[in-house]
């Protein structure tokens, strides 16, 4: 597992530094029924190499917070500002269609609850699908890489399986694998434990805390309020406002810049 | 691509499948026989563990039998590589799931062009253009540049529905495909369902939904790992799936030609008959030797119930319509009484029926007072 993980100092070397701000986001989504505000102005800065657990109920705000941080989905007012590890700084909900489709695959890597693995290909070849972001940046993962990934989850030896022949906890395994296909600095998961049993999902946890040693930044939803103690960072959202912010220590943050 | 309709699709032989896991060995599937023909929109029902989406998983070849043969659109699946098998997959099925499986990071126009791409079907510069015509048919278009994440539930699995069609494969496959939607998308999804079969795909589901299995063209009740018979699926609808399958294990087939007699008047009757294909006549002789023609019944209609419920002899003759042969399945009386005994809903049912054709009978000969 450790030669993938020592490959990636740079991560490290911008570890505590301030990398995502998120500036009074607000998204109000236009439905039939009226409009409905899902954020309603949240600010925080998070930083690299945190463990960011953003808790709450279902409809409190927790994935479309994700969405907003991803780009996922369009803004209605205030700002989400990405500082690259080069210094350059973005404010992501400005960038054009491509662009921000080129920059979300260079800086982050995706897992949601229920895998999403194409279960008519096998672990590799979902590993190494063409990631085409608009047609801006095309790139084949080696095969080589792809067992590099598939090692560090520990699933080298299932490669040439299909989905459907290993177990849940092994299949959000490879989705992490594919999310780090780019070697983004930041990861997103949208519940990533949530259909996954208690024993299995620790070893899901495992390999998140080896990410965050390595300098990377995970921001992660869930429902679950018992797994607060797992983050370094809480965020605890409830009607589309952060009503508890934890663990952030800004003494080491200040120590680093 | 699609085939001719009425041509049988996919075959199940004695399909099995045991799974070996540490607890022991579970027999997922314990000998299925299916044909499912061209064009059929079949839904998979059954309860959770029953078997459902293992086969599925062998009709996709997803996952193999332990036993038995599956043949699709002709060919047999299980005598192929992996490797040919997946390209063939991607040729001939589209696959939808409860969970969309769409790739994150994927516009919705680059999920459905991925099958495309895959298989190299359509050329690299027709595969936006037909991506886009596949969006627009599920009335995407406006989203085809979103993520995912962008978009609502039942659009993410609308879009699914798009790629499964990407290589414009004859059959579609799905499980559970509105297990995740609210019923509006579930109607919309639906409607997709429809307007593909209408276009001459076989669609094989596996769902919970009532709405679905409204409109299928078949329903397979699957219990056990066996699938049920469907004919006694469809006469006798009040039974638990555990009776049905009971009642399946014990049936005996019969075939009669057009016009052929299956009960004389007056022979004593030792089985309920069910009718799995084609028509019967039920036929009262009158005293001058004309006949009355009572009643038609057709499949998933049953008789001999009279006689059986009261007991003694047949107070009519009973045929195959003169322009059909017929298919019986039939029950012994003593298993026809212990499933009687089994489900009184069903006795109720059948008991009523019972009495309206005694009235019928009546009004139709009113000289002779049999009864």
């Amino acid at each position: 597992m450790s030669t993938f993980f020592s490959s990636s100092p740079v991560h490290l070397a911008n570890n505590h530094k301030l990398l995502i701000q998120l500036c009074q986001v607000v998204k109000v989504y236009k439905t039939a029924a009226g409009d409905f505000t899902a954020l309603n102005g949240i600010t925080a800065d998070l930083h690299a190499g945190e463990f960011v657990g953003v808790i709450g109920k279902s409809g409190a705000g927790k994935t479309t917070l994700l969405n907003m941080i991803t780009g996922a989905d369009m803004i209605s007012s205030g700002e989400v500002i990405f500082n690259a590890p080069d210094g350059k700084s973005v404010s992501i909900h400005k960038l054009s269609e491509n662009s921000m489709a080129v920059w979300r695959g260079l800086n982050v890597g995706i897992i949601h609850q229920s895998f999403q693995l194409l279960p008519m290909l096998t672990l590799m070849e979902n590993i190494m699908l063409p990631v085409d972001f608009s047609g801006h940046y095309r790139r084949r993962v080696s095969k080589e890489r792809a067992i590099e990934l598939l090692k560090l989850v520990e699933l080298e030896d299932h490669a040439y399986k299909l989905p459907a022949y290993i177990s849940g906890g092994q299949k959000q395994r490879v989705a992490i694998a594919r999310s780090l296909v780019n070697d983004p600095p930041i990861i997103v998961a949208d519940e990533p434990t949530g259909s996954l049993d208690t024993l299995t999902a620790e070893t899901i946890f495992e390999i998140f805390e080896t990410l965050i040693e390595q300098g990377r930044t995970i921001i992660m939803v869930t429902h679950d309020n018992n797994l607060g103690p797992r983050f370094t960072r809480r965020l605890q959202i409830a009607d589309g406002i952060i009503v508890d912010d934890s663990g952030f220590h800004l003494a080491s943050a200040q120590e680093q810049q | 691509m699609n085939g001719a309709p009425d041509a049988s699709m996919i075959q199940l032989r004695n399909v099995v499948k045991r799974f070996k896991n540490t607890a022991g060995e579970f027999v997922a599937l314990r000998g299925v026989d299916v044909d499912i023909l061209s064009g059929q929109f079949v839904a998979i029902v059954g309860k959770s563990g029953s078997g459902k989406s293992t086969m599925l998983n062998m009709i996709t070849g997803i996952d193999h039998p332990t036993s038995g043969e599956v043949l699709v659109n002709g060919v047999n699946i299980y005598k192929m590589s992996e490797s040919e098998r997946s390209l063939w997959r991607g040729h001939n099925l589209g696959i939808v799931f409860q969970f969309f499986q769409l790739l994150p990071m994927l516009t919705l126009l680059e999920n459905t062009m991925l099958p495309m791409d895959y298989c190299n079907v359509f050329s690299p510069l027709e595969r936006p253009e037909r991506a886009m015509e596949l969006l627009k048919m599920v009335g995407l278009e406006q989203q085809a540049h979103k993520l995912p994440a962008a978009v609502s539930s039942g659009q993410q699995q609308a879009a699914a529905i798009a790629r499964a069609m990407a290589t414009d494969p004859p059959i579609i496959v799905a499980d559970e495909p509105t297990g995740n939607l609210d019923s509006r998308s579930s109607e919309e999804i639906i409607k997709l369902f429809n307007q593909l079969v209408q276009n001459g795909k076989t669609i094989i589901l596996v769902t919970h939904d009532p709405t679905i299995t409204e409109l299928t063209t078949r329903t397979l009740i699957i219990s056990d790992g066996k699938i049920i018979d469907e004919t006694v699926a469809q006469a006798l609808p009040l039974l638990n799936h555990t009776q049905m399958l009971k009642v399946t294990q014990k049936l005996e087939r019969q075939e009669i030609p057009a016009g052929g007699t299956i009960i004389h008047k007056g022979e004593h009757i030792d089985y309920f008959f069910m009718i799995a294909q084609g028509e019967v006549e039920i036929v009262l002789e009158s005293s001058k030797g004309s006949e009355v023609t009572l009643a038609r019944l057709g499949e998933g209609g049953f008789f001999g119930e009279v006689e059986l419920v009261h007991g003694g002899n047949s107070i009519a003759s009973v045929r195959a319509a003169p322009d059909s042969p017929v298919k019986l399945v039939a029950l012994h009386h003593k298993d026809f009484t212990e499933m009687l005994v089994g489900s009184p809903l069903t006795e109720e049912a059948i008991s009523r029926i019972v009495q309206a054709r005694l009235v019928e009978n009546r009004a139709a000969d009113r000289r002779k007072r049999w009864w």
